[in-house]
């Protein structure tokens, strides 16, 4: 679960997707966007969200 | 005798529908005006002026025949290049659709075009409506950005190249380039305008906006594109209201829920020390005035607003991008690849985190009519390698809720200042209440140097 994971360790996963897509090069160039997206991604996981709380995509 | 290009929308229809002026001249004034303007501003990216002329010229002949006629009847519109058109190019600010003719009227367009509008042509965005800036100016000094994306549309209606033109919002970029120009900027309700034919950022965030310069004109446009549409599957079934007899209606003092916290932590001394200062003056008008508290999500909505666009972007652009990478702007090849890598997951969750906050926002709403907040963080900023910080607008683009920015002021360097009003989804029309007697009480009308 990612509430469980720091923001390095979900760095580290987007990273090495990123290695994947991209090469080395290139994901080492989006190291700051990878940095601040995991970031985001730890933010959101920190909010417990109600398990029968579905999403809505329209209104 | 007033020029024609300042007139405002209400005024350009009316003075039409009684034969005062004409629509052709109103036209020719307005694109008189483009062209003087367009060198400094860069804010359009094709201009119909044939087509214009003959629209408009069709509307004299349908108004001198005593036929009923629209709403916007003779109101030159700019639309953002995003928006299609058919037969006009619309490239999106990219070199991706640099030649991208669409086949077809986007719904809006259609609409505006039935409610008797001229469409002048196609305002500039910045690219696919993101964050890579535009080259145009803001018409109350140059040297800065107008914000951002919907740039060529807000400082075309603030320098009165024309009175309306539509825009879009993700996340800031209908209110904030409102706000940075000093006019009137208007998001509705997700799904209340159709979003059919608008080349998407991001489907479940999408908005177009309008921007006008009075919260009636404001009123008028959405009257006229408002409504359920059967191409767009996020479109309200609810119908659209009377937002002209709202406004009409504005005589009662709203009740104004302040939103501190997050909102003077991050707006500059000058721009909060502003709002407060505007409060106070709508409170001595005679609103009722209250602080209220954020709901605990708000604390996730800014971070899962910016997954929530990723993903969505990238979803969009996959297939292009895999082919055109190196025709895509730093900044918006850097919010693809980064869509690309979010596990589908954390973009689920980001998603049910917008559920949360969406049934949360009412709590706000208990005792007020609608919240305030300073409109942006700091006036327009210098130089033009930011379109500014969405940070004020998204949270309620993220929720859906109606909002709108009115022009407050000017800060110490002279660059337009405005407060942002937000409303329940749905409420326009108590939004239209609102912002209509905060506009009078307020009775600022900011007009730039030009």
């Amino acid at each position: 679960m990612a509430a469980e994971r720091t923001p390095e360790e979900i760095l580290a996963a987007l990273s090495a997707q990123a290695r994947l897509l991209w090469g080395e090069t290139d994901a080492e160039r989006q190291r700051t966007a990878l940095s601040q997206t995991a970031e985001e991604i730890a933010v959101v996981a920190r909010i417990t969200l109600p398990a029968d709380l579905e999403p809505k995509f329209f209104a | 005798m007033t020029a024609l290009y300042t007139l405002g929308v209400a005024e350009v229809a009316d003075l039409v529908r009684r034969r005062e002026i004409s629509p052709v001249e109103v036209v020719e004034a307005c694109l008189a005006r483009l062209e003087t303007l367009e060198p400094q501003l860069q804010a359009w990216a094709t201009v119909q002026r044939h087509s214009a002329l003959a629209a408009a010229k069709q509307c004299e002949q349908a108004v001198q025949r005593g036929e009923t006629v629209g709403l916007l009847t003779g109101v030159p519109v700019g639309l953002k290049d995003i928006i299609y058109t058919a037969g006009l190019r619309t490239a999106a600010g990219s070199r991706v659709y640099a030649n991208f003719v669409p086949a077809y009227d986007a719904t809006v367009t259609v609409r505006l075009k039935r409610a008797g509008a001229v469409i002048l042509g196609k305002t500039v965005t910045t690219e696919f409506a993101t964050a890579d800036p535009s080259p145009t100016r803001n018409p109350w000094n140059i040297e800065h950005t107008p914000g951002g994306s919907s740039s060529g549309s807000a400082a075309s209606v603030a320098a009165r190249i024309v009175p309306a033109a539509l825009g879009s919002q993700t996340g800031g970029s209908t209110l904030r380039p409102a706000s940075y120009c000093g006019i009137v900027g208007l998001k509705p309700t997700y799904g209340r305008i159709s979003r059919y034919g608008v080349i998407p950022v991001s489907w479940c965030l999408d908005h177009v906006g309008i921007l006008v310069r009075s919260v009636q004109d404001a009123a008028l446009v959405l009257q006229a594109i408002a409504g359920h549409d059967l191409h767009d599957a996020s479109s309200l079934s609810q119908p659209a209201g009377d937002y002209s007899l709202a406004v009409q209606q504005a005589e009662a003092p709203p009740r104004i829920g302040v939103l501190g916290e997050f909102f003077r932590d991050h707006a500059d001394a000058e721009t909060w020390q502003h709002t407060a200062a505007t409060v106070e003056r709508l409170a001595r008008a005679g609103a009722s005035v209250r602080e209220v508290a954020l709901p605990p999500s708000f604390a996730t909505v800014l971070a899962a607003q910016r997954l929530i666009m990723k993903v969505e972007a990238a979803s969009f652009h996959a297939d292009m991008f895999s082919t055109q990478r190196e025709q895509y702007g730093p900044r918006l090849r850097e919010t693809i690849e980064m869509g690309l890598v979010i596990p589908g997951v954390e973009y689920l969750r980001a998603q049910r985190v917008r559920r949360l906050f969406q049934q949360e926002v009412p709590q706000m709403f208990k005792e007020v009519d609608v919240l305030v907040t300073p409109s942006t963080l700091t006036p327009a900023p210098r130089g033009l390698h930011t379109t500014g910080d969405a940070r004020f607008q998204s949270p309620w683009t993220y929720a859906g809720v109606p909002t709108m920015t009115l022009p407050s002021g000017l800060s110490q360097t002279g660059m337009p200042l405005g407060i942002q009003l937000i409303a329940l989804a749905l409420e326009e029309e108590r939004l239209f209440r609102a912002a209509r007697w905060c506009e009078a009480a307020l009775n600022v009308t900011l007009t730039p140097p030009l």
